[in-house]
């Protein structure tokens, strides 16, 4: 089943990078499953409400990224990356997360010294040394 | 290009409604044209549809000037309706019928359904967007391969104006070009990818809407004392305007932001922010720098 | 794309047929059902006879061997037809406020002017059919008068001079509505007083100069042209042309009305 895309248009961020972002994200987390069909550009357009070329964009950018591969005719799909795609993938949309979360703690004020802090504290909390469930 | 509109200019008397006006349009593209109230939007259309004569400038869709064999492929919806008042829809479908070769009678149907429309109801007794939905039938109806919109979705409920931006995408995804006008922004981001705004009869800004979101931001910078001189991003090119207060610097940024950043950095402030800015804050941007109330001191 | 004008016509002449059945119906039910009473003789000896109103005039028309030309018949048709062509002539100037339905079609302004312009000159023809078969007829017929019609050789040109002066009429409100396309109604309205007017002042006593005037004016009055133009050559006429010089003109005039609207719609803006 496809995932939900959901986009803003009202954000100053631009649609395509929303939904790049998206279907990275989905791909990631294995919501999207390699072989797996996306939907046309016209139906995703109509789906989202979203002009048609930017769909269009968003595939291009996605085939060049090598998360996704087009044949013409037969439609767009998950490309088969094993392991390797998808933790890049995974990457990918991880450290989007972080430059942002260090960006604001930068014009916050906060000192690298402070961040690492914070970083140490934040890992301790969802990847614990020990065998133990992460506290909720 | 599908439409081309190069320096038109069309006057009203000694008053220029459009002056000097650019506008480029690629096949497949749909485009939001924004503006405010007589910025020059309907006169644009009237010249591109020949209604009016322009005083000067050329005007190309698909590369040739405007003839009556052009219009079997595009449609016009006004922003005031021109239905006739004595009129049924039906009979209004008919006309279209009698006029038109590509007339696809099934699509028809099914928009007067999709809008759920009376067929026998007489125009007079249908509300604003009723009338309004009439005209969309009408034009989508001859499935053409260029539609001018002029408000393409007044008066009608949130439901339905999702229906007018469907319908844009549907044509726009099996290749036809749009050109609308809309005062509700929301609409131009959802449904054009290239957006054109107008001030005084003149293009001021036009380009994707994703790349303007891109390159537009304002770079935000605290000091820990007054801001520092800044002359020589005042006259940076990139810098569309630069207010400061205290000890805040605000740069509006054309493109570069990253750059203008670094350039920021280097004043040592205690902490810089680039700001994605929305269509609704580029477009503001765009049609009021004079005259603007600036929340802060100006430098330029 | 003439199709609102094919419904506004029809609308036009479907009223129009109803007004002209009224006193049709009125003069049948009048002709057939209403009897008068005639006593001939007196005291005991009175004899009451009783003759409906087509029996009497009958009668009548028998007694003084008196005859209806049928050119008359065709002059009031025509009459009506004109008062047709003056309501349809300020139509094409109301299309103004459908300019972004009208013009977006795939025809030339001339072809859309000469579409609507056609369907107008099939109104009125109409529209004299009616007003003589059903209008002119009927009455004739309801008042028992039909079998004293006589038809003279004046049919065609009368028929000529009332066709080419409703075409002729509906030209000028045309052209003049598409000149002064804010109110066409208005000028379709005032165009009757302005040329009966016209034609009127023709013979009466003013001053030679303004008289000049006037007679020039007269040749672009269509309502100038009418009159009657007998085959013996005796003509009734206001302007000194002679009879089939004059149906000429007039058709002329139409014609050239004509292409002053169309060239008048080719260059308006919306």
């Amino acid at each position: 089943m496809t995932p939900v895309f959901t986009v803003d248009p009202r954000s100053g961020v631009p649609l395509y990078l929303q939904l790049i972002e998206q279907v990275k994200r989905a791909v990631a987390l294995g919501t999207l499953i390699p072989g797996e069909q996306l939907p046309t550009v016209k139906a995703l357009a109509l789906d989202l409400t979203i002009n048609p070329n930017t769909v269009a964009r968003v595939y291009r950018e996605l085939e060049r990224d090598g998360v996704i591969e087009t044949s013409p005719g037969r439609g767009s799909f998950v490309r088969p990356n094993g392991e390797p795609g998808a933790r890049r993938t995974a990457d990918d949309v991880a450290e989007r997360s972080f430059a942002e979360a260090v960006r604001e703690a930068r014009a916050l004020g906060l000192q690298r010294p402070d961040v690492e802090a914070l970083i140490g504290r934040l890992l301790d909390r969802w990847y614990p040394l020990a065998d133990e469930e992460p506290k909720t | 290009m599908m439409i081309a509109i190069q320096h038109l200019t069309k006057r009203y008397g000694s008053q220029a409604a459009v002056s000097g006006l650019d506008l480029e349009i690629e096949r497949g593209s749909i485009c939001g044209l924004l503006g405010p109230n007589g910025s020059g939007k309907t006169t644009t259309f009237k010249c591109l549809l020949g209604f009016t004569r322009p005083d000067s400038g050329t005007l190309l869709i698909d590369g040739k000037p405007l003839e009556p064999a052009t219009f079997e492929r595009l449609s016009y919806v006004p922003e005031r309706s021109a239905l006739y008042d004595w009129m049924t829809a039906a009979q209004h479908v008919e006309l279209q019928r009698r006029s038109f070769r590509r007339f696809d009678a099934a699509r028809a149907r099914e928009l007067l359904e999709i809008f759920r429309l009376d067929p026998n109801k007489k125009t007079k007794r249908l509300s604003k967007g009723q009338q309004t939905a009439v005209a969309l039938v009408l034009a989508f109806s001859i499935r053409p391969d260029v539609l001018v919109l002029d408000e393409p979705a007044s008066g009608l409920d949130p439901i339905f104006q999702r229906v007018v931006m469907d319908l844009m995408i549907d044509a726009a995804a099996n290749g036809a070009t749009i050109l609308f006008s809309s005062h509700q922004i929301t609409q131009v981001e959802r449904a054009a990818d290239h957006v054109a705004i107008l001030r005084q009869g003149k293009v001021v800004l036009d380009g994707v809407v994703d790349s303007l979101k891109s390159d537009e931001k304002i770079v935000e910078a605290i000091f820990d004392d007054a801001v520092p001189p800044v002359d020589g991003l005042a006259h940076d090119v990139r810098v569309r305007r630069l207010e400061r207060s205290g000890r805040i610097l605000r740069a509006y940024v054309r493109t570069d932001s990253d750059a203008i950043a670094r350039q920021v950095e280097d004043l040592h402030p205690r902490s810089v922010s680039v700001l994605d800015l929305n269509l609704e804050d580029i477009f503001l941007g765009a049609v009021e720098p004079d005259n603007r109330v600036e929340p802060f001191g100006e430098i330029r | 794309m003439s199709y609102p004008e094919l419904l506004r016509v029809q609308r036009l002449l479907l009223v129009f047929t109803i007004i002209v059945a009224i006193p049709v119906v009125v003069t049948v039910c009048v002709g057939f059902f209403s009897h008068g009473t005639v006593s001939t003789g007196a005291g005991a000896h009175t004899l009451i006879t009783s003759y409906s109103l087509r029996d009497s005039i009958a009668e009548q028309f028998t007694r003084e061997r008196k005859s209806v030309p049928f050119f008359a018949l065709e002059s009031i048709a025509g009459l009506a037809a004109l008062v047709i062509a003056s309501i349809l002539g300020g139509f094409l100037a109301n299309e103004r406020s459908h300019t972004p339905l009208a013009w977006t079609k795939p025809v030339s302004r001339e072809r859309f002017a000469l579409a609507y312009m056609g369907v107008d000159a099939a109104g009125i023809v109409a529209s004299f059919l009616i007003a003589l078969v059903l209008g002119v007829f009927g009455i004739m017929w309801g008042l028992g008068m039909i079998r004293f019609t006589t038809v003279d050789p004046d049919v065609w040109t009368t028929l000529l001079l009332v066709g080419g002066g409703a075409f002729a009429y509906y030209g000028l409100v045309r052209a003049a509505s598409q000149a002064f396309p804010e109110r066409p109604s208005a000028i379709a309205g005032a165009s009757w007083p302005i040329l009966l007017g016209l034609a009127a002042m023709h013979a009466a006593p003013i001053p030679t100069a303004l008289h000049d005037i006037i007679v020039a004016l007269n040749f672009l009055n269509p309502l100038a042209y009418f009159g009657r133009v007998e085959s013996n050559g005796s003509d009734t006429g206001l302007l000194p042309l002679a009879g089939p010089l004059r149906i000429a003109c007039l058709w002329l005039l139409a014609v050239v009305y004509g292409a002053v609207a169309v060239v008048l719609y080719r260059r308006a803006e919306a």
